[in-house]
């Protein structure tokens, strides 16, 4: 499998490359009161608004800085009512994608109860890598706060296939 | 901008190709830097600094507007060359090769006007022809290398089936992507020999120039070229 690389203090981390959509620079967002920490703003994407989420403020409590390699990543979120929306990922140091096969993954061994969106590991060049789980990553009540007025945002082009929820059932967490 | 912004460039001081004593050890295994690890890190750091803000304003201004509407699928191209002052198209997909103008030797006894003798490509003798004299084109007025205007004269390989040939032009200009309705019909005047073997014209603008290229049919094309070297 394909994987989009970011980095997150020193560590690197994995999306799945099939559940990318675009990947675009890093852009003034229109920020939302009263939201968690982790919740950049809402992007103009293309005339639509999609909220977007800072992934080193999920992981580190730190913003992403505002750097020529941080980038924001369109996915297409799945959650458990199987609805496809559009979600956008901040991350810093977003330049490589590798080839990983599918048996290099394997179960972290850590499960803090809160962070089910990290996902399997895989070691690549001495490095260790950790999978983002997408359709984990926002927590119940944030995303009845993006989507609860049904599948709006859903993108019909990329209602291609079920493979984000394949990629869930292969995690244990 | 970052305060421990920086770069350790090694490869400015040990010699990329690892000449230098002592050799680094990294050179061992990956002969020149550019294949080195430490290098692409390096330059992946370039981009860890802070993006000015008037580039951060025209990235928004650009994702917020509509996406482009998709090109059209059903295209097709040409590769453009120049045989005396005509601009033709052929098919990509039948060429095999552009190189650099070569000598023909001439074939004794063998005198036609179309076949102009055998040309060595990688070790291959291959038919030389002039496509000027099987489409009636004159020499024309620009001809020989002109490389202050990148006019080059080249050889082309083609190949349809078994048959191959290698023909002289006074200059190749790329390739050029067309939808069919792009294809224009020839003009019902064109007097030329040329517009017998031509499936259509096609409008080109390049650097303020406009040009119109007659696309050759290579259903024609190949047959005539047979019975010329027969």
């Amino acid at each position: 499998m394909m994987l989009l690389l970011f980095v997150i203090d020193r560590d690197s981390y994995g999306l799945d490359a099939t559940q990318v959509v675009e990947v675009i620079p890093y852009v003034t967002l229109k920020e939302v009161p009263r939201t968690p920490d982790y919740v950049a703003g809402l992007l103009n994407y293309r005339g639509k608004s999609v909220p977007v989420i800072d992934l080193t403020v999920l992981m580190t409590g730190n913003a992403s800085r505002a750097w020529l390699s941080s980038r924001i990543v369109l996915v297409s979120y799945r959650d458990d009512s199987k609805a496809s929306h559009l979600l956008a990922l901040l991350a810093e140091r977003i330049s490589t994608t590798i080839k990983l096969p599918e048996s290099a993954f394997s179960p972290s061994g850590v499960d803090t109860g809160e962070t089910e969106f990290l996902g399997d590991v895989a070691v690549y060049q001495g490095n260790i890598i950790q999978r983002i789980n997408i359709g984990k990553l926002l927590p119940v009540q944030v995303h009845r706060m993006f989507f609860s007025s049904g599948s709006e945002t859903a993108s019909a082009e990329n209602d291609s296939g079920g493979y984000v929820n394949d990629s869930n059932n292969r995690n244990p967490a | 901008m970052d305060n421990d912004f920086n770069i350790n460039d090694c490869w400015n001081k040990i010699g990329v190709w690892g000449r230098e004593v002592p050799r680094c050890p990294e050179l061992e295994g990956v002969v020149h830097c550019i294949n080195c690890n430490v290098y692409a890190d390096a330059g992946r750091r370039l981009l860890d600094r802070n993006a000015p803000a008037e580039y951060i304003g025209e990235r928004t201004e650009e994702v917020a507007k509509e996406a482009k509407k998709t090109q059209e699928r059903n295209t097709s191209s040409v590769v453009v060359f120049r045989v005396g002052d005509e601009w033709l198209g052929l098919p990509t997909n039948l060429f095999q090769e552009v190189v650099e103008f070569r000598k023909i030797h001439s074939i004794p006894h063998r005198r036609g006007k179309i076949l102009r003798g055998l040309v060595n490509i990688r070790g291959e003798l291959q038919l030389c022809v002039s496509l000027g004299q099987l489409l009636g084109i004159q020499r024309g007025e620009v001809h020989g290398n002109n490389v202050v205007n990148g006019v080059y004269e080249r050889m082309m390989l083609i190949a349809k089936g078994d048959a191959r040939y290698v023909f002289p032009v006074g200059e190749v200009r790329g390739i050029l992507r067309y939808t069919h309705l792009e294809l224009l019909s020839q003009p019902a005047t064109a007097a030329h020999d040329a517009k017998n073997y031509l499936c259509g014209m096609l409008h080109w603008k390049e650097k303020g120039q406009e040009r119109h290229i007659g696309c050759l049919d290579e259903n024609l094309l190949f047959p005539s070229l047979e019975r010329g070297i027969a």
